[in-house]
């Protein structure tokens, strides 16, 4: 009986080969779910950075938006203030004729002049307090400005991927967002698609938002201060006149009437307020009066006046600044206003896999409500840093054009 | 045909082969469920995170069926399925973005007394930024060798967002926060004798000065 010695032991290299597989897959099947948890970290943490990220520089621009109009509401009623203390002045003046010419007539003499002295009690007081509203809405402005700066500083590249790498982090202490260095471990074409989006992003950021004086934005600032107030027709007709940093001119103003008397008398009043055009937009003025013109048998007298006032903010407050600087879009005709913000977050640890990578993307958004009728823009309204409207999401990654 | 001496050698080496094969199965499956368990404290401190975008974070935590290991629970008894908020959603938690943001925004480092000048003292009294952070844990029961001295295995993960626009979602709530920050009651109430004053016929123009809404409409936009 032969033995057959090639028979011994053939078993053992087959269990060897099945265990040494075996073990192989089970490494294998370990480090692929490890692998897929972290990844999985990394998908998180992408799509948290990117998101935070795009809600940082909404919120930002939302800022913007409330302050550039709380500019332009406390500007206007500096304006107001300063047209009422003219016209209050006016008043007082008018009212002091009143009495010095009805002080003979009792009973009515009496009452012209208690009225004179309510109208000079209420002058007085508000000539006071308008001293303390100017310079306080001066100090306002001045913080409202300095919110502004600072926001438009937060919106630099570096600090919204600074924003960025700490929500990615949280998840992840090994995780980068947005280095360059980290990047090259993508495989072309990738590679230099997520370069050319990084730069772009950086770009469109750096020239996204601007600042201008007043003065010195051919005319869009005080466009959106007419707008302002002309959309009220009180308001409007009270603060009439023009942009000038010359005394008011009576006939351009809104506080006005006139009457005739039997056709041998007639009366007018007139008031007006300038806005000064100057590059902080400071300096309103304001004066009211009254006149009287006779008809004789000759013809008509000049204008007599009989009442006047007037009223300046620098007067009123020692000095006016008005609105130093406002924010607004660096490009105006802006149709879209969409701001992409992209996170590319990789992971280049010492554990292995080696490198894991992951690109969400978000974008910021003008987005006008629906819910409010006739007063929210229109749906194909330009966007603009006047309004609040900026919102932010999450959208899916378009990496090759 | 193999000799006596040869005779159950197959037998006895597949037994061995087993012996290191069936360990190695059964690993792979215990693997799996930790990896699930580790897969899901990942998912739960995920959703925790993003929830806060729609209100207080959701911190319960499920039990899987998958997460039973030959009869046995392999959640560790004590201390076993936890999410912490690490950073909750507080104003407390703030996240630090500068002086004069935080003071517009919500009024930060402002003295009350700024509402007698018509202000809101929370100034535009928007919400805090905040990065509210969850953290979700699981502890597993050790079975695989080098686990013996019964520690349970901790599989912990974390997530984080910073959310908030900022943003008005109708003209009302625009122009009553902006209204936060415009000193218009001051000028109303000042003007107010500009209304009886008016009832004069030489006055009459007085009545223009009621007007004090000086926010416009968000329609009103710069052309």
């Amino acid at each position: 009986m032969s033995t057959t010695n090639g028979a011994s032991g053939q078993v053992l290299p087959v269990l060897l080969a099945m265990i040494a597989m075996g073990l192989s897959a089970l490494f294998v099947a370990h480090r692929v779910s490890n692998a897929l948890g972290q990844q999985s970290v990394v998908v998180n943490a992408a799509d948290a950075a990117a998101y935070s990220g795009a809600h940082w520089t909404a919120r930002r621009l939302n800022l913007m938006a409330y302050t550039n109009r709380a500019m332009l509401a406390n500007h206007i009623a500096v304006g107001h203030l300063v047209a009422y203390i003219s016209w209050l002045r006016y008043v007082e003046n008018a009212s002091a004729r009143l009495a010095a010419i009805s002080s003979f007539i009792p009973y009515v003499g009496t009452a012209t002049r208690v009225a004179n002295r309510a109208v000079r009690t209420s002058l007085g007081l508000s000539e006071r307090l308008s001293w303390g509203f100017i310079n306080g809405v001066d100090v306002l402005h001045g913080l409202m400005s300095a919110s502004q700066l600072q926001a438009r500083r937060q919106l630099l590249p570096d600090r919204i991927d600074t924003v960025m790498r700490k929500v990615a982090q949280r998840h992840d202490g090994e995780l980068r967002v947005n280095r360059g260095g980290a990047i090259q471990s993508v495989p072309q074409p990738y590679q230099a698609a997520i370069a050319g989006k990084l730069l772009v992003y950086r770009t469109d950021l750096l020239n996204y938002v601007g600042s201008d004086k007043p003065g010195r934005d051919r005319g869009y600032f005080r466009r959106i201060l007419s707008q302002s107030i002309d959309y009220d027709h009180n308001l409007s007709r009270w603060l009439q006149g023009r942009r000038s940093h010359a005394a008011p001119r009576f006939g351009t103003g809104g506080r006005s009437w006139s009457d005739s008397i039997l056709g041998l008398v007639k009366l007018r009043k007139q008031g007006a307020t300038n806005q000064a055009p100057s590059p902080d937009a400071g300096g309103w003025r304001s004066a009211d009066r009254f006149q009287i013109r006779e008809r004789d048998f000759l013809g008509w007298e000049s204008w007599g006046t009989l009442a006047q006032g007037r009223a300046s903010a620098n007067r009123l407050a020692g000095n006016y600044d008005g609105i130093d600087r406002y924010t607004h879009l660096a490009q105006r005709d802006n149709t879209d206003g969409r701001l992409q913000i992209p996170a590319i977050v990789t992971r280049s640890g010492t554990k292995p896999p080696a490198t894991q990578a992951h690109y969400s993307m978000a974008e910021v958004i003008y987005q006008p409500s629906k819910a409010c009728e006739d007063n929210c823009p229109t749906d194909n309204a330009k966007p603009t840093l006047f309004n609040p409207y900026w919102r932010a999401r999450l959208v899916a990654p378009e990496i090759l054009p | 045909m193999m000799g006596r001496s040869e005779s159950g050698s197959a037998l006895t080496e597949t037994l061995v082969g087993l012996l290191a094969l069936l360990p190695a199965f059964w690993a792979v499956d215990y693997l799996g469920r930790l990896h699930d368990m580790d897969r899901y404290a990942a998912m739960t401190a995920r959703y925790n995170a993003w929830q806060t975008l729609s209100g207080p974070a959701n911190e319960r935590v499920t039990h899987s069926p998958l997460w039973h290991f030959q009869g046995e629970d392999l959640v560790a008894p004590t201390n076993a399925l936890e999410v912490k908020a690490l950073t909750p959603n507080t104003s407390a938690a703030a996240i630090s973005t500068g002086v004069a943001v935080e003071t517009i925004a919500y009024g930060r480092y402002l003295p009350g007394a700024v509402s007698i000048g018509g202000l809101s003292s929370g100034m535009l009294e928007l919400p805090p930024e905040q990065r509210p952070t969850y953290n979700a844990s699981i502890s597993a029961r050790p079975r695989l060798p080098g686990h013996s001295h019964n520690q349970p295995i901790p599989l912990r993960a974390t997530a984080t967002l910073s959310p908030g626009e900022w943003s008005a979602y109708t003209d009302e709530i625009y122009r009553t926060r902006t209204n936060q920050l415009v000193a218009s009651e001051p000028v109303a109430t000042l003007s107010q004798p500009a209304s009886w004053l008016a009832r004069f016929g030489i006055f009459e123009e007085g009545r223009y000065a009621q007007s004090t809404q000086f926010v416009p409409p968000s329609r009103i936009t710069p052309r």
